[in-house]
């Protein structure tokens, strides 16, 4: 009985061991969140983003014609649009002169496509084809025109990945708009909420919630979504908060990448004092 | 023909053979065992498994909130986070990183890291206790970087409204040793309890229940899941909220009005003894003592020359000075030794044995009303003799002193009320003289008296004779059934004439409101208030100012007593005092009159 089973193993056992192989690196690649298989991952998204970006041209051309007269339309909007809103950076400007306001520095953007995306799992990601040749670097948030989209956490020369929104892996200190209420932004997988934020605090139903200062990657007051249900989380400390996020990923095609780093100057004056004042505490 | 040997293949060579039994043997020897460990011996083991693979973990409990009169949110429960890192999943290379987050430096991290890999690398070590949202924030956003970096999170006290509230509120403490030995065993060290103020009167109430989350743990300590799928869980049930009779915005007022002060305010209800604002100066910021008090803090808080620890309100016992007089004219005219118009006569001072009493003016002749009013001396003097000790004793009992008003904060003093027998305790039978009670009448000698008594006598004589039960709590909300309990207080008559209370009053209104009265500076545009102002008397260095007083005079609504001390003469500093916050009080309650008249109004339109 024996010896036939170790018979018929000794016959297939190439096909035995492929198997197992197979199965231990499928298992390894999907499991496994270590830096190599991470590098690997995106090695690959990269890749497919490059085959996918030129082979969805191709559908496309057919209903270049209708989308032409389409663009002339939106064309002729948007420039009533820009007018309008020349007037109002006038108004703007006057005002804030008034106020003796200095005007917010505004942020280099670089604009991107997105050329895949995972929405699906518990860690979703999208890639777009900008990538470290064109000034891409980890750590830099990515908008829309709509609010907060991501991070980007891998680059290669060409493309990047960017950690979304809905994804677990994500964190991002946000605040209430309206009543500055601090919270930190988490997916858990099917819904976004708003953590840590105690049960008396003021929240309601339709708050706007922003990036806070809080931040060494994110810009201040970038919208990340509005507060869509409220409840309460029996001994806890925390109200219980859910937001629909202000992007639409499922309609996502279009990006910003904001380059630099949020506040570094902040974080230079602050790491700088800090120095001093550890040297002075241990005098 | 060569015979055909045909070879078995099934025939086992007899060494082979003996090889198989050999194992048969082996295997069989285990599989015995195995039947015994996990059917024969089996309730045994699981037992011990299961002890050794459940970790209980328990939940704090969210302490109760406190609300103030109008239902504003003035104590609550805030985070706290405590940065932790579990050993294994902690990758080294990131500690730079870390140690900027977090501030803590790379040598502190490595030997907790160290300590903790030597219990067991699965479980959490603490590295940082009550860091701020701004370091937890930096922290979260990048988790995704740092591995084995976690949080608990704990719960402390946070203060809303601008209060301080220090003495009157109190602060909570871990529990001590010695306080574990004498409360029994719903306290473990490390647990939080109520110290000083409300937070120890109801710690009770406001503590809650903890709980339980059971946890599943292998062998080396590292959590596989909730056990159960945490069906087994105990919840912790939320403490009671209080609702305080506190007005916070004039607790704020009264606070802001004494900084700069030493000394104590307690205004009430005088209808009902219900606590508007009780303030207590110097005070210390509770919000230093509700997370991780350095012990630099503490100790500087305990060495404080300032004793800002100390609640001035309940436990000072200063004499009240003048502010005593109307219990020695409410003596005279109920024990009908004088009336409404008997005049003394005052010539600047009063002989008595061989000791001079003196006072401030001539007043000349004057009946009760312009004596209180004018707070002449020498009247006193006489009427405290014409009245003797052990009444005055009596009558001073009936307005609450020298005994506990029963206030629902921690601590309080009695005071001291002398009586016959406390002087001839002190000075021996028959070695004191009737010259010990002519101070008496004016307040002054061996007598103390804390604000908070002073607040409840002063409410006595603003509501027409009622003792009431100070107190800071009206309810407590139990969130569980979603009933409110009401706090009851007892409430008794003095039992003097009422007639004898008008007289008085009319004095006090005079003090106030007439020319020549000493408590002009507590006067209110437009409201008629009535208040008596006091210095007592301070062997040690300046006089303490003492003001009592109530409005509006016809149906008062607050009764307050302010002391400062070291101010001098008690109109000057503690009359101005007391006039602002009763004004404010009064402007509000005349505010939300007319919104409810406002509101009735327009629902009978509606109508």
């Amino acid at each position: 009985m024996l010896e036939r089973v170790f018979h018929i193993f000794t016959l297939y056992k190439e096909y035995v061991v492929l198997s197992c192989c197979i199965i231990l690196s499928l298992t390894l690649l999907t499991t496994n969140d270590s830096p190599q298989i991470k590098r690997i991952r995106s090695v690959v998204s990269v890749g497919f983003g490059i085959v996918q970006e030129y082979v969805s041209f191709v559908p496309q051309y057919f209903s270049l014609r209708s989308e032409n007269a389409l663009l002339r339309r939106k064309n002729i909007a948007l420039a009533d649009e820009a007018n309008r809103l020349r007037e109002a950076k006038l108004e703007n400007y006057r005002l804030r002169r008034m106020l003796e306001f200095k005007e917010r520095a505004t942020f280099p953007m670089k604009a991107a496509f997105v050329v895949s995306k995972d929405l699906l799992l518990l860690r979703n990601t999208i890639t777009i084809n900008v990538g470290y040749n064109d000034g891409i670097r980890e750590q830099m948030p990515v908008v829309n025109e709509d609010g907060l989209v991501g991070l980007v956490t891998h680059v290669s020369a060409n493309y990047a990945l960017v950690t979304i929104l809905l994804n677990t892996s994500l964190r991002v200190s946000g605040k209430i708009q309206r009543s500055r209420v601090d919270g930190i932004i988490q997916w858990d997988g099917s819904v976004l909420l708003f953590e840590n934020v105690p049960r008396t605090r003021d929240v309601q139903v339709g708050d706007v919630i922003v990036t806070s200062g809080y931040s060494q990657f994110f810009v201040p007051n970038i919208r990340i979504g509005v507060v869509r249900e409220l409840g309460d989380q029996p001994g806890s400390l925390f109200k219980k908060i859910v937001v629909t996020p202000a992007v639409d990923f499922v309609k996502l095609e279009e990006v910003f990448v904001i380059l630099g780093h949020a506040n570094e100057e902040q974080l230079n004056l602050e790491s700088s004092v800090r120095g001093v004042l550890s040297q002075t505490r241990s005098k | 023909m060569e015979p055909i040997v045909i070879r078995d293949e099934t025939v086992i060579p007899r060494k082979h053979r003996a090889l198989q039994r050999i194992m048969l043997v082996c295997f069989g020897i285990l599989f015995l065992r195995l039947y015994q460990l996990q059917l024969l011996s089996h309730t045994e083991f699981w037992k011990k498994s299961e002890v050794n693979s459940i970790r209980p973990v328990p939940k704090e409990a969210v302490r109760g909130y406190m609300y103030d009169r109008e239902g504003k949110l003035v104590v609550d429960v805030g985070p706290l986070y405590t940065i932790t890192i579990t050993p294994y999943e902690f990758d080294t290379t990131n500690l730079p990183l870390l140690c900027s987050l977090i501030q803590v430096s790379k040598e502190t991290i490595l030997e907790r890291l160290a300590r903790g890999r030597a219990y067991s690398p699965f479980v959490p070590v603490k590295v940082k206790r009550d860091v701020d949202f701004r370091t937890l924030s930096l922290l979260e956003e990048y988790s995704y970087l740092l591995p084995g970096v976690g949080y608990e999170i704990e719960s402390k006290r946070e203060y809303h409204g601008g209060i301080i509230g220090s003495h009157l509120l109190g602060y909570c403490k871990e529990v001590s040793e010695a306080q574990l030995q004498n409360i029994g065993s719903s306290y473990r060290l490390g647990d939080v309890i109520g110290a000083t103020g409300l937070e120890a009167k109801y710690e009770r109430y406001l503590r809650g229940e903890k709980g339980y989350s059971f946890l599943l743990v292998n062998s080396r300590g590292q959590v596989i899941g909730p056990y159960e799928g945490g069906k087994r869980d105990i919840l912790p049930k939320e403490g009671y909220d209080l609702l305080l009779t506190i007005d916070s915005d004039l607790q704020v007022l009264a606070e802001s009005l004494m900084t700069g002060y030493r000394g104590a305010v307690v205004a009430l209800d005088p209808n009902d003894g219900s606590i508007l604002a009780l303030v207590s100066k110097p005070d210390f910021d509770l919000r230093v003592l509700s997370g991780v008090t350095p012990a630099e803090v503490w100790n500087s808080l305990n060495a404080n020359p300032e004793k800002p620890l100390f609640n001035r309100a309940t436990m000072t016992r200063y004499p009240p000075g003048s502010t005593f007089k109307m219990l020695v004219a409410i003596a005279a005219l109920d024990d009908g030794v004088i009336d409404e118009s008997t005049v003394l006569s005052c010539s600047g001072g009063f002989v008595y044995g061989n000791k001079l009493f003196k006072d401030l003016h001539v007043h000349g002749r004057v009946e009760v009303k312009k004596a209180i009013q004018q707070s002449c001396n020498v009247f006193f003097y006489q009427l405290a003799l014409k009245v003797g000790l052990q009444r005055l004793y009596e009558y001073g009992k009936k307005f609450g002193f020298g005994q506990p008003t029963g206030v629902d904060l921690a601590e309080e003093t009695v005071g001291l009320l002398p009586s016959v027998e406390y002087y001839d305790r002190v000075y021996g039978k028959g070695k004191w003289t009737l010259g010990y009670i002519v101070s008496l009448g004016v307040g002054q000698g061996e007598i103390g008296v804390s604000p908070l008594q002073m607040a409840r006598y002063t409410a006595a004589l603003a509501n027409g004779g009622i003792l009431v039960q100070p107190h800071a709590v009206s309810g407590i909300y139990n969130k569980h059934t979603r009933s409110l309990e009401l706090i009851q207080t007892q409430s008794k008559p003095i039992g003097i004439h009422p007639e004898v209370l008008t007289i008085v009053r009319e004095g006090m209104r005079r003090v106030v409101e007439e020319p020549g009265g000493t408590g002009g500076m507590a006067r209110i545009p437009g409201v008629v208030s009535a208040g008596k102002t006091g210095t007592a008397e301070n062997p040690h260095g300046k006089d303490h100012a003492w003001y009592i007083g109530f409005a509006p005079f016809n149906a008062p609504k607050i009764a307050i007593a302010v002391m400062v001390e070291n101010a001098g003469f008690g109109g000057a500093v503690a009359a101005p005092i007391a006039g602002k916050i009763i004004q404010r009080y009064l402007e509000k309650l005349q505010l939300s009159q007319q919104h409810t008249t406002l509101a009735t109004n327009s629902s009978t339109k509606v109508q």
